[in-house]
C-alpha cells in the first residue's frame, strides 16, 4: 500500500489515520491480527518509534486492542469502529463544506449542489 | 550502560585558524534514530569522525556510553564513512572474517543474509564489484553489526532515488533498537520520516536539536521546509551560495 | 587483537607476493640454463664470473627494490589512505597497527632475501660446484667455531641476527615516520615525507657527529681497550660490542617508533 506523507502534520497523525482507513475499510478486518510495528515501520518507510506512536493512538482510541502475548488486534466492537467511520465521514463532510463556503456556496445552495451530484450518481 | 548514549561538551575542530566544530554541545539518548543535518562544510562529518576517533578535537570533551574515545568506543561504534575504505584484492567474505575478527557485535549469518536480500554475491572479489554493489557491501558491513552507535555519514548522497529508499529500508530493518542511529546527509526530505530527532549543525554549531514531531507540531512545516529556512542562501549580502 | 592485525597483514603480504617469489626462483631456473650455456660456449673464466656477478646483483636489487616498496605502499595506503578509514576505526590501539605492519615487513625482507639467495644459488650451480663451496663454508664454521669456541659463537650468531633484524625494522620504522610527519601537511604529502626521510637522516647524522665530538676520545678509548686491551676472554669484545650495536639501533628503533605513534594517535587526518 502507498503511503503518502504531508509536510505540516507530524508523521504519526497521519500514520494514525491511515491505519484507521484501512480498517475501516476492511483491509484489517475486526480481530485480525495488526503487523508488528517494526514490520510496518519499514514497510512505511518509518521510524519505528513512530509507528509506535501511531498505534498507542490507536488503542487509545480503542481502534486497536494491545495484549501482551498475541501483539495487537482490530477491535472486534463493531459499535468503535462505526463510531471512527462516523467520525471520519463527517471530517470529510465539514471539510467539502468548507471549500463549498469559499467558493461562494453556503446553506442552502451547498445542499443543492450535493443532491444535484448525488442525483447524477 | 550510560544512560546517554552520546555527550559531547564544547567540542572544537580548528583547522589553522578556522573552526570546523565551534563548541558544539550535545547530549543523543539510546534507541533514537537522529539526523544530524547541515549543508557541505557545516562541520557534519568532523564530528563524525571524531566520534570515531579518526579525528582528535582541538578543545572540549567526547563521551560515548560515559567513556572517552578509545578501543572501547570503537568496538560499539560501527561507522560507515562516505568513501569505499578496503584493499580491492579482498572478497567480502574475506571482509565478514576480518570484522568477525575484531567485532564481537558482528553477526556473520545476517551479513550473508543482507547480502543474498540485497543480490550481492560475498564469494566476489570487491574489485570486480560496480560502485553500487560495493556500497551495499560496506552497509551490509555496517549494519550486520548489534553495534550501540550506528554513524552514518552522508550513505544516500550520489545514490538514485530508488537505492536510497532501499537503503532507508535496509538501516530501518536491521539496526539495533538498543542502539542509536546517526545519519548525516543534506537530503532531508527523503529520511524525514526515518527520524526521530534532528540536529541542525551551521558554521560547526548546533542551531537545533529537537524531535521531528515537535518541530512538525511547533513550526507547523516538515524539518525538510525549516532546513530551507534556516540555511537559506543569502543572495544579495555577499553571502555564500 | 595483535594477533588479529597480524594476521590480517600477513594475508595481505601473501596474496601479493605470493606470486613473486615463485616467479623468481622460475626465472632463476631459466636462466641457469643461459648461464651453462653460455660457459660451454666457450667464453672465458672471467666473462662467465662477470656476467654471474651482474644476476647476482641484478637480482639482489630487484628484490629490495619490491620489498621496499611493498612495504611502503601497505604502510601509505594502509595507514594513511583510504583504508585507514577502516583500520583506524578498528577498536586497536595504533601502536598496534604500526607493530603489525613492521613485523610483516621484516618477515617479508627475510624470506625474500632467503629467495633471492636460492635463486642466484640456483642460476650459479651449474657454472660454480657447489659442492666445494659448501665444504669451504663448513671448514670456516668449524674453524671458527668449532670445539671451545662453539657456545660463544652461537651467541654471537644469534645476536648478530638480532642485530640485522633489528636493523631492518630501525630502517623501516624511519620511512614509517617519514611518511607520519608528510601526513602531518594538507597539501603535497608525499612530497614531504620524501622530504621528512632526508630531514631525519640529517638529524640522525648530526647528532651522530656531535657525539663524536664530545664523546670522541671516551668512545676510542672505550673500544681501543674492549679490542686490544689484555684479556682472556677474547670473545667478550665481540659479545660487548655487538650488544652495543644492538642498543643503539633498538634505541633509535624505539625512539622512531614513539614518534610515529604519538602522530597517528593524536594528529590523524585522513582525506
Amino acid at each position: 500500500m502507498d503511503w503518502v506523507f504531508t509536510e505540516d502534520r507530524p508523521i504519526w497523525q497521519q500514520l494514525m489515520e491511515q491505519i484507521t482507513l484501512i480498517i475501516l475499510n476492511g483491509g484489517y478486518p475486526p480481530g485480525s491480527r495488526l503487523p508488528a510495528v517494526r514490520e510496518l515501520a519499514a514497510q512505511a518507510g518509518v521510524n519505528p518509534n513512530t509507528m509506535q506512536r501511531a498505534m498507542a493512538q490507536l488503542e487509545q482510541k480503542g481502534l486497536a486492542v494491545g495484549s501482551r502475548t498475541a501483539g495487537r488486534t482490530v477491535t472486534e466492537d463493531t459499535a468503535v469502529i462505526q463510531a471512527a467511520r462516523r467520525e471520519r465521514a463527517k471530517a470529510a463532510v465539514t471539510s467539502c463544506l468548507r471549500i463549498l463556503e469559499e467558493l461562494g456556496y453556503i446553506r442552502e445552495d451547498a445542499l443543492a449542489i450535493i443532491k444535484e451530484e448525488l442525483a447524477h450518481e | 550502560m550510560n544512560e546517554l548514549l552520546v555527550t559531547c561538551t564544547g567540542l572544537t575542530k580548528r583547522y589553522g585558524l578556522k573552526p570546523a566544530l565551534n563548541g558544539v554541545n550535545l547530549e543523543l539518548g539510546r534507541g533514537r534514530i537522529v539526523g544530524l543535518l547541515g549543508p557541505n562544510g557545516s562541520g557534519k562529518t568532523t564530528l563524525i569522525k571524531i566520534l570515531c576517533g579518526l579525528l582528535q578535537p582541538t578543545d572540549g570533551a567526547v563521551a560515548i556510553d560515559g567513556q572517552p574515545v578509545g578501543p572501547y568506543t570503537k568496538s560499539i561504534v560501527s561507522y560507515l564513512p562516505d568513501r569505499m575504505y578496503f584493499a580491492g584484492w579482498m572478497k567480502a567474505t574475506d571482509l565478514f572474517d576480518l570484522f568477525a575478527d575484531f567485532y564481537g557485535d558482528f553477526d556473520r549469518a545476517k551479513a550473508m543474509s543482507m547480502c543474498a536480500s540485497l543480490g550481492v554475491t560475498p564469494s566476489d572479489r570487491l574489485k570486480t564489484m560496480s560502485k553500487g554493489t560495493k556500497e551495499k557491501v560496506q552497509l551490509v558491513l555496517v549494519m550486520a553489526r548489534k553495534a550501540q552507535a550506528y554513524l552514518l555519514d552522508e550513505p544516500i548522497a550520489g545514490v538514485d532515488p530508488a537505492a536510497r529508499d532501499f537503503i532507508l529500508n535496509t538501516i530501518l530493518t536491521n539496526y539495533n533498537e538498543d542502539g542509536t542511529v546517526m545519519i548525516s546527509t543534506h537530503l532531508i526530505s527523503d529520511i524525514e520520516k526515518v527520524l526521530d530527532e534532528a540536529i541542525f549543525l551551521k558554521d560547526g554549531q548546533v542551531v537545533l536539536h529537537n524531535t521531528v514531531d515537535a518541530i512538525r507540531e511547533q513550526e507547523g512545516k516538515s524539518v525538510d521546509a525549516l532546513f530551507r529556512e534556516v540555511f537559506r542562501a543569502r543572495n544579495y549580502e555577499g553571502g555564500i551560495f | 587483537m595483535f594477533g588479529k592485525l597480524l594476521k590480517y597483514d600477513f594475508r595481505s603480504m601473501l596474496k601479493q607476493f605470493a606470486f613473486i617469489w615463485p616467479a623468481a626462483l622460475a626465472l632463476a631456473v631459466i636462466n641457469r640454463f643461459t648461464l651453462s650455456s653460455l660457459e660451454s660456449a666457450s667464453a672465458t673464466g672471467e666473462t662467465v664470473a662477470a656476467v654471474a656477478m651482474m644476476v647476482f646483483v641484478s637480482i639482489m636489487i630487484a628484490m629490495f627494490v619490491i620489498t621496499l616498496i611493498f612495504v611502503i605502499q601497505r604502510f601509505y595506503k594502509g595507514l594513511l589512505g583510504d583504508e585507514g578509514y577502516l583500520m583506524h576505526t578498528l577498536p586497536v590501539r595504533p601502536w598496534a597497527l604500526i607493530g603489525s605492519k613492521l613485523v610483516c615487513a621484516v618477515v617479508l625482507t627475510v624470506v625474500s632475501t632467503l629467495v633471492a639467495v636460492a635463486a642466484i644459488l640456483i642460476i650459479v650451480s651449474p657454472v660454480i660446484d657447489l659442492g666445494e663451496f659448501f665444504h669451504v663454508i663448513r671448514w670456516l664454521w668449524d674453524a671458527v667455531c668449532g670445539g671451545k669456541n662453539a657456545a660463544n659463537a652461537f651467541l654471537a650468531c644469534v645476536e648478530l641476527l638480532l642485530l640485522i633484524l633489528l636493523g631492518m625494522a630501525e630502517g623501516y620504522l624511519m620511512l614509517y615516520l617519514a611518511m607520519a610527519i608528510g601526513h602531518l601537511f594538507n597539501k603535497g604529502r608525499a612530497a614531504m615525507s620524501v622530504a621528512a626521510y632526508i630531514g631525519i637522516h640529517v638529524v640522525v647524522s648530526v647528532l651522530l657527529s656531535f657525539t663524536s665530538n664530545v664523546f670522541g676520545d671516551m668512545l676510542y678509548n672505550f673500544f681501543d681497550n674492549l679490542f686490544w686491551g689484555k684479556h682472556d676472554y677474547p670473545w667478550q669484545a665481540v659479545h660487548m660490542s655487538l650488544w652495543i650495536s644492538i642498543l643503539v639501533v633498538a634505541v633509535g628503533s624505539a625512539v622512531y617508533f614513539l614518534l610515529t605513534e604519538y602522530i597517528l594517535r593524536n594528529k590523524l587526518n585522513l582525506e
